[in-house]
């Protein structure tokens, strides 16, 4: 079933996970560690849903960890607010700072090849590469926009209103953006 | 591998299932907080986190400060435009 995940850490649903509420009250109140229960909590959704928006782990790991100090940097000088949960907002952060990696890449062109981690081995780990390149190439020319409703809602599996939360629209947007990513995609790759 | 006759939602569905493993590499979290940790706490952001709870504190004074000065300002027009008193000019 698209976007439930083998090994996700936490059932899908739209309560707020208490454990990374009292780890916010702890990190804005001073207890830097506590940001290490919200890292070990997310990170590996977190890594996932940039690496789908990137192509690579590595470059989604460079994308992700500069999100996280974003978000370190928001929780100190209290600027996270909690109108939306913890996890909601971390992949808003994510969400944009890969779609500025995206544009930044797009002005310098280089090798997708260059941000693979050569060291990676393993069977599964190629045939994800793989995959990851081929979803990259698949959504590369959308506008941004599209790209990460599309990655949200098709192979992450995340709700329209939750979608809507994160790039900051309304469900009727993103239905809209989601209707014209996937005609464009079926116009350029010309599948049905 | 990609079949030329999968529609897109097919394509779509083995994308996400070929790429569901996917994880950081060893190491990722540790590296996240060092980074995290290695954080300067600037001067700059200590102002902006005071500026934050005083400038709106700020704002009202001003705003009633404001307000006092023209509701004064009119009291004395008032004052002086009903006084009795005859004002002696001396040539």
């Amino acid at each position: 079933m698209l976007g439930v995940q083998p090994g996700d850490e936490v059932t899908r649903s739209d309560a707020p996970d208490p454990k990374l509420d009292l780890a916010v009250d702890r990190v804005q109140k001073g207890d830097a560690s506590a940001f290490q229960e919200i890292v070990e909590a997310t990170s590996a959704r977190l890594v996932r849903l940039g690496a789908r928006m990137m192509g690579n782990v590595a470059d989604a790991e460079d994308v992700v960890q500069e999100a996280y100090v974003k978000a370190y940097r928001s929780l100190v000088s209290g600027q996270f607010d909690r109108r939306s949960k913890v996890e909601t907002w971390l992949y808003r952060i994510v969400v944009n700072t890969t779609l500025d990696a995206k544009r930044s890449r797009a002005r310098r062109p280089t090798s997708r090849d260059e941000g693979v981690d050569p060291t990676w081995d393993g069977s599964a780990s190629a045939e994800a590469r793989v995959a990851l390149a081929e979803l990259g190439d698949l959504i590369d020319h959308l506008p941004p926009d599209q790209q990460a409703a599309l990655v949200l809602k098709v192979v992450e599996g995340r709700s329209s209103a939750e979608i809507g939360e994160i790039l900051g629209c309304s469900e009727g947007a993103v239905e809209q953006k989601l209707v014209r990513a996937r005609a464009a995609l079926r116009q350029r790759n010309e599948i049905p | 591998m990609s079949d030329s006759n999968e529609t897109l939602d097919q394509r779509l569905e083995r994308l996400t299932d070929a790429t569901a493993g996917v994880r950081p590499r060893a190491g990722f979290d540790q590296r996240v907080m060092l980074r995290v940790l290695a954080e300067p706490v600037s001067v700059a952001d200590d102002l902006w986190t005071a500026a934050r709870r005083l400038v709106p504190i700020a704002l009202l004074v001003a705003v009633v400060g404001v307000v006092w000065a023209v509701e004064s300002d009119r009291s004395v027009d008032d004052a002086l435009a009903l006084s009795d008193d005859t004002v002696e000019l001396s040539w």
